[in-house]
């Protein structure tokens, strides 16, 4: 057979699932429908610039000698250098609450856990215990299941600080509704709190595009506008895909991270299985000089919820203006000369989105841009009339670049944790898996490998 | 083949897999999978290049012999003497 492994989807987790074939000189096929990589996290040009239309920042922080840290140990796996990536960490991070309740966090948590002592006098003792469980844990030996609100109440009895503090990690990765799994919950609070926020150096487009490159000159092939139409399972086991123009490209393994809900389509099976109501609209806002310089604050990502409830769910209008994360790309250390921008990321409602008419459509990005920036002045400032450039995406954007059915960013709400999908050389990777973001996709592609590839090398070393 | 041989080939091993790491600051007698952060797939790493350089077949059963570097030395020892 011409490749030992076909990966479907040229997103972050199957790149790093087929880097990590090429590192042991097996030849990966990766099918990707769209004509770029990227997947959830990609880029687009618009008005002679290059935006990212991914996540606001890379999750999971450390320092180069930290060996053991998951970043560092995922980077050694695919044989990547950190100098690839640079690491340009956050100023600082702030979630925003109604009625000016506020907390600051950084790669330091000694500054969160001072901002609990201040302003929740006699919490910080609970948070103390619930860092060192979340730092103890060991998530690869650890069941799903459970919410995590109720876990974290056991810690924090303020019922405010216990909100406050799952925000970020909501908004950052949850499939669900108001609430995440336990499981994720820990290792999203490890990730963005214990660990930190920072971006790379590079733009996610170069960042990909070296992806593709260690590949390919490994000797593994990236195709581009290359769908799947079918996964040929044959006696419970893996034979290949087919194309849509009846091509077959046979292979006795196969990853796909295009989702549960598309997977379970690719394999024929009737089941339903939620595609989750989870979805952004996103402005990106360039600005002049003059309006970024006098802006409030020094953070670069805020969090903010003023709807007065959990916030997190599905909006009933367009969008959720009053609910939302907002990053500023260039206050991330290093990154100060670059254009300053502000991104705004608010809930979203697929299917009104998928409603409107085309000329509804145009008005109503117009309308909803406008909303979101209301909210994001009263943490930063007025910059509305600073604006050089204005473009935005919604959840329909996402579905038709990603093929998430729904533009749901973090997938069904039903996980598939050991990536098994019930047949014998397929596995799943990526959001569906459980791991969410750019980090965590791409740990999830070097487990998945690592699946396949362990036995494959025993194999050998009895030969 | 000495076992000072024996360990220097296991450090150019070693450190064909992690070419950042400092190989000296390695303790012989503490397991290499706590000290090299080390996975399974690492650990396979240094098996197939053991058996590429010395045409030494190591079966499964003896892996946890080469748990730490002095484990090593004692297991290759006689095989790469006989």
């Amino acid at each position: 057979m011409k490749h030992d492994v076909i990966v479907i989807g040229a997103g972050f987790s199957g790149l790093a699932a087929a880097l990590r074939f090429v590192r042991y000189r097996k030849r990966p096929l990766v099918l990707e429908a769209h004509d770029r990589p990227g997947g959830l996290s990609s880029w687009y040009r618009r008005g002679g610039r290059t935006f990212e239309s991914g996540l606001h920042a890379l999750t999971s922080f450390a320092p180069p000698d930290d060996r053991a840290a998951p970043i560092n140990r995922m980077l050694r796996q695919l044989g990547l250098s950190r100098d690839l990536l640079g690491f340009l960490p956050q100023s600082g991070a702030r979630v925003a609450f109604a009625d000016g309740v506020e907390l600051g966090f950084s790669n330091d948590i000694e500054l969160l856990r001072a901002e609990i002592a201040s302003r929740f006098p006699g919490e910080a003792d609970g948070f103390d215990r619930l860092c060192a469980f979340a730092r103890e844990a060991d998530p690869g030996r650890m069941r799903p299941g459970g919410s995590a609100r109720e876990f974290v109440a056991q810690y924090i009895g303020d019922p405010l600080l216990a909100s406050m503090l799952l925000f970020p990690l909501i908004v950052y990765g949850a499939s669900n509704e108001h609430d995440l799994d336990v499981l994720s919950m820990l290792i999203m609070f490890r990730a963005i709190y214990l660990e930190g926020l920072f971006r790379p150096a590079v733009n996610v487009r170069e960042l990909l595009g070296a992806l593709v490159a260690a590949i390919e000159d490994g000797g593994g092939e990236v195709r581009f506008g290359s769908p799947v139409a079918r996964v040929a399972v044959n006696s419970g086991r893996v034979e290949g895909v087919e194309l849509p123009d009846g091509g077959f490209v046979p292979a006795r393994m196969v990853i796909s991270t295009a989702g549960l809900p598309v997977t379970m389509k690719l394999l024929g099976r009737r089941e339903e299985v939620e595609s989750g109501r989870i979805s952004f609209f996103e402005t990106q806002y360039v600005l002049d000089r003059k309006t970024a310089a006098a802006l409030a604050g020094t953070e670069t990502v805020y969090f903010y919820n003023f709807s007065g409830g959990s916030g997190y769910r599905c909006p009933d209008g367009l969008i959720e203006p009053a609910v939302g994360s907002m990053c500023l790309p260039h206050r991330f250390r290093g990154r100060e000369g670059e254009e300053p921008m502000v991104r705004v990321t608010n809930l979203g409602n697929y299917r009104r989105w998928k409603a409107l008419s085309r000329d509804e459509y145009v008005a109503a990005k117009e309308d909803a841009s406008r909303q979101a920036a209301r909210f994001a002045e009263r943490i930063i400032g007025p910059f509305s009339d600073g604006v050089l450039f204005r473009d935005a995406f919604t959840p329909v954007t996402i579905e038709r670049f990603s093929r998430r059915p729904g533009g749901a960013v973090y997938g069904s709400p039903e996980k598939r944790w050991d990536g098994g999908l019930g047949v014998d050389g397929l596995l799943l990777a990526g959001t569906d898996q459980g791991l969410v973001g750019v980090v965590g996709a791409m740990i999830s592609g070097v487990n998945t490998a690592n699946r396949m590839l362990l036995p494959m090398r025993l194999g050998e070393l009895r030969e | 083949m000495e076992r000072d041989d024996i360990k220097k080939a296991l450090l150019e091993i070693i450190r064909e897999i992690d070419d950042e790491l400092d190989v000296d600051s390695l303790d012989e007698e503490k397991p290499l999978r706590d000290q090299l952060d080390f996975d399974s797939m690492d650990f396979l790493d240094i098996v197939m290049a053991l058996r590429k350089r010395y045409q030494i077949q190591i079966p499964e059963e003896d892996y946890p012999r080469l748990a730490t570097i002095a484990s090593s030395i004692d297991y290759l020892h006689p095989r790469l003497n006989p």
